[in-house]
């Protein structure tokens, strides 16, 4: 039995790629498939019914017209593109002291990014730099990898994220159905985000929703009356802790509920992640739920490996 | 327990300030910088003043601070029986008590105002590590042989007064000439004032004898003085040789004019006419007069329009008299009521000066009375000069190393409970 690296020992690690290993390491220690599975859309050709076909692929459409029966056969996918999806706003850089959301979805994107590459997938990157769109086509190969992990180690959190645009040019660039990993707290424009992920996983996207959330941030850890700064806006506001801390967990709460519900209903897979859990835990348990989870309603097919 | 400097105890009015301050003050509001206001109700924004007390142990701590401060300015000093017998025990001190004539009054108590001063003395005899007693007529003379004693012991001087400081027998002169390192305390002896309705004095050999007597009650007073075989053994008439004969008439008219009376010899009197050859040197070697009786015949002479130019206390003949200096022609009638009126003074009859003297008033007696100005010398003598705020200010030391932790815990926020895990790993 392996010990969970603690969240802030996974920060500590100045080599994002070793801190990314860590935690691919600590995840391994069940021993489970991998949770990404291959899926093609791309119909090859028919061919008569064979004893012993499986008659899930029968074409039951054709039999009615030309009453007889035919197998599906389509091109089985050998490589799976992953895109990871990071938002890098400044309210990520909460909280500044300690363990902060982007340094753990730094973790988070890395661990992913290393454990895609490892079982033979193809892995990308979408994020802003300088407030325009970054694009890092999904590839395969160890030196793919360390360079993403490299290029992920260098972003920081500022300025501001659009999540709607960086999810719909991400799902357009790419070139086949993939798997879309959004790592955000999801505090931009709720309809606008919720509206972009269905359309995308309407588009045969498996979308999952990956929220990074601060311990700090799920109540108000004040006691005294304080001046809040908003990180994004920039906006100051006093605050009385005593009389503003129940509202605001209720709000924060009913927040994580309204995103958690629209995930559901839209056939996105989500998850919550405190900055307080360690990286491989939280990363197993969602992977594990992933795993668990029956195929989308719009994965057409999946195929045995 | 007494206060060296009441004026401080004000401060503690500055109790109100930690109280005040915490309850009208708006929160102090520090910046934090936080991912999303979205959440929070603008309703419950704006912080409203403390109605409540937050921190009371704070708050304690505080007011206590600000007490123990103003007290300790104050200087409180604990008045042990310890600490005033230490304190008594470096002075000495010398009392000089006046027994003359007018202090044969009664007190209210029905004593003597002698016997009262003489208790009195006792008392701050008492109090003092070394004293003498001297009983005097004249306390201005005996002021420096007091003065003197005290000089010989080398601690705090004080030097008391114990009279009914009848007017004349004690002025601020006096005091002027006794060292400034000598404290002077004056303590005055209250008569019951009765006037006089009748005096009776009888002479018997040399010793003369007087009874007045009072509205209420009588009065026994007894002179001790010596009788001189006449007037003339007191009052020396000075002029010029031609004029002896003109001096020996104004001598006798002066008889017509009072009844001549036995003289007392320590009463001694000279007049000094204008043609006198030694006139200006006499003038040039008077002092002020200062005794009673002195003040008395001057402020006679003065209230019948005597002709008396100047007047004073020289030696004459070897004795120091009282000499009045008057532009009078020897036998002019002028000259005779002033040598009448010297004459009267001059007597052993009982005067009124002294049975219903004249005194100082309140005021005047206080300013006699001063401290001693040299404060090294008390400070040496008297151990418990420092007061005892210095232990207050240590309890403000301590109570100040207690409250910086106290306001360390208040200021900081709470920790997360996923901080609190993270620092515990």
């Amino acid at each position: 039995m392996t010990s969970s690296l603690s969240p802030t020992v996974v920060a500590a690690i100045d080599d994002l790629e070793l801190a990314a290993r860590l935690v691919v390491e600590g995840l391994r220690t069940g021993g489970h498939r991998s949770p990404f599975h291959g899926f093609s859309t791309e119909f090859r050709q028919h061919r008569p019914y064979r004893l012993g076909d499986d008659l899930k692929h029968l074409d039951w459409k054709l039999y009615a017209r030309t009453d007889r029966l035919y197998t599906r056969q389509f091109r089985e996918t050998t490589n799976l593109s992953v895109l990871l999806v990071l938002d890098r706003s400044a309210s990520m850089a909460y909280p500044e002291s300690g363990v902060s959301k982007f340094r753990y979805a730094q973790v988070l994107c890395a661990a992913l990014a290393y454990l895609v590459s490892e079982q033979g997938h193809a892995v990308g990157l979408m994020t802003t730099e300088g407030g325009r769109l970054t694009y890092v086509a999904p590839r395969g190969g160890r030196v793919h990898l360390r360079s993403l992990i490299a290029r992920i180690d260098r972003l920081d959190a500022s300025g501001q994220w659009d999540g709607p645009r960086s999810l719909a040019r991400g799902a357009q660039l790419l070139q086949r159905r993939g798997v879309v990993l959004i790592v955000s707290d999801f505090y931009d424009d709720e309809e606008s985000m919720r509206r972009e992920m269905r359309r995308v996983a309407q588009r045969g996207h498996d979308v999952a929703m990956l929220q990074v959330m601060a311990a700090e941030e799920l109540s108000l850890p004040f006691r005294e009356h304080v001046e809040l700064e908003d990180l994004e806006t920039g906006a100051v506001r006093l605050v009385d802790p005593a009389r503003a801390a129940d509202a605001y967990q209720i709000a924060v709460r009913s927040f994580l509920d309204r995103c958690r519900a629209a995930a559901l209903r839209d056939g996105v897979d989500y998850s919550l992640f405190t900055t307080t859990t360690p990286p491989e835990v939280a990363l197993r348990a969602y992977l594990l739920e992933r795993t668990a989870r029956p195929p989308l309603r719009n994965s057409t097919r999946m195929v045995a490996r | 327990m007494i206060w060296l400097n009441a004026w401080a105890l004000i401060g503690l009015a500055g109790v109100a300030l930690p109280v005040l301050i915490h309850l009208l003050a708006r929160g102090h509001a520090r910046t934090h910088r936080f991912p999303s206001l979205r959440f929070i109700d603008p309703s419950q924004l704006l912080p409203t003043r403390r109605t409540w007390i937050q921190d009371p142990l704070l708050l304690a701590v505080r007011c206590a601070i600000v007490t123990l401060a103003a007290v300790a300015l104050a200087q409180p000093l604990f008045v042990t029986a310890k600490r005033t017998q230490a304190f008594a025990r470096g002075m000495a001190r010398a009392i000089v008590v006046d027994t003359s004539a007018s202090m044969r009054r009664l007190t209210p108590s029905g004593s003597t105002a002698r016997d009262s001063a003489r208790r009195i003395a006792r008392m701050l005899a008492g109090e003092a590590q070394a004293s003498i007693v001297i009983e005097t007529n004249e306390p201005a003379q005996a002021l420096s042989g007091a003065v003197a004693w005290l000089a010989s012991h080398h601690q705090r001087a004080d030097l008391a007064i114990v009279s009914d400081f009848q007017r004349g027998q004690l002025d601020s002169s006096d005091v002027r000439a006794i060292p400034a390192d000598v404290g002077v305390t004056t303590h005055r002896v209250t008569v019951v004032s009765v006037p006089v309705l009748e005096t009776q004095w009888t002479a018997a050999d040399r010793r003369i004898a007087v009874r007045a007597t009072a509205r209420t009650n009588s009065t026994d007073a007894e002179w001790v003085a010596t009788r001189a075989r006449d007037t003339n053994a007191t009052l020396t008439l000075v002029g010029a040789e031609n004029d002896r004969a003109a001096m020996n008439a104004t001598r006798v008219a002066a008889a017509t004019i009072a009844v001549p009376l036995p003289t007392d010899t320590t009463r001694a009197v000279t007049i000094v006419f204008p043609a006198s050859a030694n006139r200006r040197a006499l003038e040039g070697g008077v002092q002020s007069a200062h005794t009673p009786w002195m003040v008395q015949l001057l402020g006679r002479l003065s209230a019948r329009g005597n002709d008396v130019s100047r007047s004073g206390v020289a030696v004459v003949d070897g004795r120091r008299q009282l000499v009045l200096f008057t532009d009078s022609v020897p036998g002019s009638l002028a000259s005779a009521r002033v040598v009448a009126a010297a004459g009267a003074v001059a007597s052993v009859a009982p005067s009124v000066a002294e049975l219903e003297p004249e005194t100082l008033s309140e005021r005047a007696i206080e300013s006699l009375a001063r401290p001693a100005r040299d404060a090294s010398r008390q400070r040496s003598s008297d151990p418990n000069g420092e007061s005892d705020g210095r232990w207050l200010w240590m309890a403000v030391f301590v109570l100040l190393l207690i409250e910086l932790p106290l306001r360390r815990r208040t200021a900081r926020p709470p920790l997360a409970a996923g901080e609190e895990r993270a620092r515990a790993a």
